[in-house]
């Protein structure tokens, strides 16, 4: 290495943005150097996001300043990040899916011979490429038919032949197995190898230990210290993610209904065999990161994707193939996404809750219009959509009442088990504390409830007990009194506890 | 999930289903106003334009121009409500026509021909539906191919010529074919009945409201716990049945079976749902618009009769009709967020 040490491959200073009145960013400074890999994390809402995207030129920052190898590199502009040698690798990977592996790879820095493709310079070009990522995927293959793994290192290798030499790895790990994540870190390696920089972002603490040089964690917009990786342990880290929360949580007796649901060894791709029981009257909360398995978990006790194993609804056996099974024995799913499973937005919210009573009439069944309006009010006041104008579009509300028209519905449904998939996505800190009461009072009418959120101190404010994801497996659970947002933290990044 | 500090500020972010109109109080009571609208503008063009026009007999002629056309759009408009689509009625058509035909020639009687001809129907029906469900594709793929089937069966079923010289048969022919009441034909008012009684069950039933839900979001409507996989099946199996009966009143109208009928019936019944206000992508739409729709093409036809012109401008009519109807139903619909409805695989 030469003069890498005093200027830095990237440095950040002074990196300041606002979204309206909510400061994403304040005053962050952060570099990278030639040849190590350089660990990002934060809870949610830290503002990681945000700083990948005035990296990778997708935004502007307010003030700030950034420079690649001590020369300043205009800010808010993709072209000009890229030419700097800026590559970020997305969660959701910008590829021509039905082009092979080498056109993906030369995309953007195809070589021409007269106005033509210089077919044989580009094979070489490519070769050399990913020769020194040290694999050989086929060059011709589609990268439709890759995996997600192959496509990552297809994505890292198009950066590199577009001269790339900062890489910033955005969550790369969140949907790959475990030797699949193997590959990935040789990969890094690899860039490394070569004086490149690499900015690992990431929730699992346990990889960000493994392969990082220097970690920085980013709290509330701010940078709340960069360390050594080898002079530092979990649970400074995680103290520094989640700060001195004072723990005023509600005491809660333990639930002793009797179990509605019991799953013994239930199984989908992505979740390994699991024993789970829901009471009436409790609340669960599944606590993971995303991949972690716990939204598969709600969805194959619901019907949504087919689950081996034994479930058991209510003294029976279920087998569910259809939500309409799950359904009809009183297990009701909440999608995590309104837009695409959740609400008909284009309808009106009587609309969407009537559909919970019309699944339940046979087919010539004539629909009276008159009582399902009068159904539907009292649904939507029972769980407090304000009188609103509700002939109009549900697509108008805020995302807080269109939760609420959602778990209207389910409660339309008459359940006696209710999975909740992410069941604050998107709604405003007021709305949140409304919801929690509703999950609450629904509980406290009998129905046993389960569900996740990405927001970990959330679940133990809502939940009687918590479970721990980790890589598809359970790694803990208790009454949630017994945990403490550090200690969860450490659980679901690293799957193990500190102590 | 990575923070997300834009998602805290999303209010700031225009509404995406636009600023709050009065439009949205009304959508339910009416949805056909822009159709109604054209139909009655043709038909104010015709009176005015032609003496003849408004004459009984040329307006009887213009319900039994789409009678046939009539019994095939029903089935494919409930088919493109519910986000579906059938193009092989034109074929299935046929197949029943000469199904029937063969089976009275044959000696079957009337009874055994009828039942003949719409059990093919339904079959094959049944058979675009199942096909698209197992091997999970769409159902223009698969009608697309059925399409070139169906034609293909009922060509070789029938030797490649019209079948004519059946039997006498007074009650079928000369009774049901060619009588009516007050100049409508019965065959007419069978049609008239059965778009009436779909449009009902997809107004007031809970199947209507089904195939509405899944049409518009066919994920939610799976997890309410709507069975989209069968619906789908049942929807083209409608579809082909009611274009057998169509084939098979057409025998006992036309007293022959062409092999070559119902050829392009496709895209005209297309045509005329679009026009008629279905949304192709699904989730809206109406039998009684899909019917004013056919209306609206049957005057154009009607028109450039009476007016002398060459029928060979029949069908650009018809085209710039259908440009000029999905562009007033963007106009008045560009609030509702679903964007391109042509755009569906």
């Amino acid at each position: 290495m030469n003069a890498s040490a005093e200027a830095p491959l990237l440095s950040a200073s002074g990196i300041s943005k606002r979204f309206g009145g909510v400061r994403a960013l304040r005053d962050v400074a952060f570099d990278v150097r030639a040849g190590e890999v350089h660990g990002l994390i934060g809870a949610n809402g830290a503002g990681k996001s945000t700083l990948i995207n005035i990296l990778s030129g997708a935004i502007a920052p307010d003030s700030g300043s950034l420079a690649v190898r001590g020369r300043p590199v205009p800010l808010g502009s993709v072209g000009e990040a890229r030419r700097a040698g800026l590559a970020v690798v997305h969660q959701e990977l910008m590829l021509f899916p039905d082009c092979t592996v080498e056109e993906n790879i030369a995309a953007t820095s195809l070589p021409t011979r007269g106005g033509f493709v210089d077919g044989r310079r580009r094979r070489r070009m490519v070769r050399r490429v990913l020769d020194s990522l040290g694999t050989s995927i086929d060059l011709s293959r589609r990268v439709a038919g890759l995996s997600l793994a192959e496509r990552q290192l297809v994505e890292i290798g198009r950066a590199l032949c577009g001269g790339g030499s900062i890489f910033v790895l955005d969550e790369p790990t969140s949907a790959l197995s475990a030797p699949e994540a193997a590959g990935l870190f040789r990969t890094i390696g690899a860039i490394v190898e070569e004086d490149a920089g690499v900015v690992f972002v990431s929730h699992r603490l346990d990889e960000v230990f493994a392969i990082t040089r220097r970690i920085t964690v980013l709290r509330d917009g701010q940078v709340e210290g960069t360390w050594n990786t080898r002079d530092v342990d979990v649970r400074t880290i995680t103290h520094a993610m989640v700060g001195d929360l004072a723990d005023a949580r509600p005491t809660r007796i333990e639930s002793t209904g009797p179990v509605v649901l019991r799953a013994r060894g239930a199984s989908a791709p992505g979740v390994a065999p699991l024993d789970l029981d829901l009471r009436a009257g409790e609340v669960v909360g599944l606590a993971g990161l995303e991949g972690s398995g716990t939204s598969t978990v709600l969805e194959m006790l619901g019907g949504v994707i087919a689950a081996t194993g034994g479930i058991v609804v209510g003294g029976s056996a279920a087998r569910f193939r259809h939500p309409a099974d799950a359904i009809r024995a009183g297990v009701v799913y909440m999608p995590p996404d309104r837009k695409r499973g959740g609400l008909w937005l284009d309808r009106s919210p009587l609309w969407n809750v009537a559909a919970a009573e019309i699944n339940r009439a046979g087919s010539l069944a004539w629909l009276r219009f008159g009582t399902l309006r009068r159904a539907g009010n009292r649904r939507l006041d029972d769980v407090g959509v304000r009188a609103v104008d509700r002939e109009q579009p549900v697509a108008r509300f805020s995302g807080g009442n269109q939760q609420r028209v959602m778990l209207a519905r389910l409660v339309g449904m008459g359940p006696k088990v209710m999975l909740l998939n992410d069941f604050t996505r998107g709604v405003d800190v007021k709305a949140k504390g409304a919801i929690h009461e509703l999950v609450r009072g629904l509980a406290a009418e009998g129905v046993a409830i389960c569900l996740t959120s990405t927001d970990l101190d959330e679940l133990l404010e809502v939940a009687d007990r918590i479970v721990c994801m980790h890589s598809g497996r359970q790694v803990a659970s208790g009454p949630a009194a017994s945990f403490t947002s550090l200690r969860l933290v450490s659980l679901v990044t690293t799957g193990s506890t500190l102590n | 999930m990575t923070d997300n500090p834009e998602a805290t500020v999303s209010s700031a972010v225009p509404d995406p289903a636009g600023p709050a109109s009065e439009r949205g109080r009304w959508r339910f009571a009416f949805d056909e106003l822009g159709i109604l609208v054209a139909a009655v503008i043709f038909f104010a063009i015709g009176s005015l334009s032609s003496p003849y026009f408004l004459t009984l007999d040329n307006l009887t002629g213009i319900l039994q121009s789409i009678t046939f056309l009539g019994f095939l759009s029903i089935g494919v408009g409930l088919a493109l409500i519910a986000g579906e689509i059938d193009i092989s009625v034109g074929s299935i058509y046929a197949l029943a026509a000469v199904v029937a035909a063969l089976l009275l020639k044959n000696g079957y009687g009337v009874p055994v021909a009828f039942a003949g001809g719409l059990g093919v129907g339904l079959a094959c029906g049944l058979v675009n539906g199942i096909v698209a469900q197992v091997i999970n594709v769409s159902a223009v793929v698969v009608t697309l191919a059925t399409l070139g089937v169906y034609r293909a069966i009922t060509l070789v079923t029938a030797g490649g010529s019209p079948i004519t010289g059946m039997p006498e048969a007074p009650l079928f022919f000369d009774g049901f074919g060619q009588g009516g009441i007050a100049g409508i034909s019965y065959i007419t008012i069978l049609f008239l009945v059965v778009a009436i009684c779909a449009e009902i069950v997809l107004r007031k039933t809970a199947f209507g409201f089904r195939l509405l839900a899944v049409g518009s979001n066919p994920v939610a409507a799976r997890l309410v716990g709507f069975r989209v996989e069968r619906m789908r099946i049942a929807l083209l199996a409608l579809s082909g049945l009611l274009a057998a009966l169509s084939g098979v009143c057409s025998v006992a109208y036309l007293h022959t079976a062409g092999p070559t009928a119902g050829a392009g019936y496709e895209l005209t019944v297309l045509a005329a749902a679009i026009i008629g206000g279905v949304q192709l992508s699904g989730g809206r739409g109406s039998i009684i618009g899909v019917l004013l729709g056919l209306c609206v093409i049957g005057i154009i036809q009607n028109l450039i009769v009476l007016w002398g012109i060459s029928p060979n401008w029949t069908q650009g009519v018809s085209g710039i009709v259908l440009i000029a109807a999905v562009t007033v139903t963007w106009l008045t619909r560009r609030d509702q967020g679903k964007a391109n409805p042509i755009a569906r695989g």
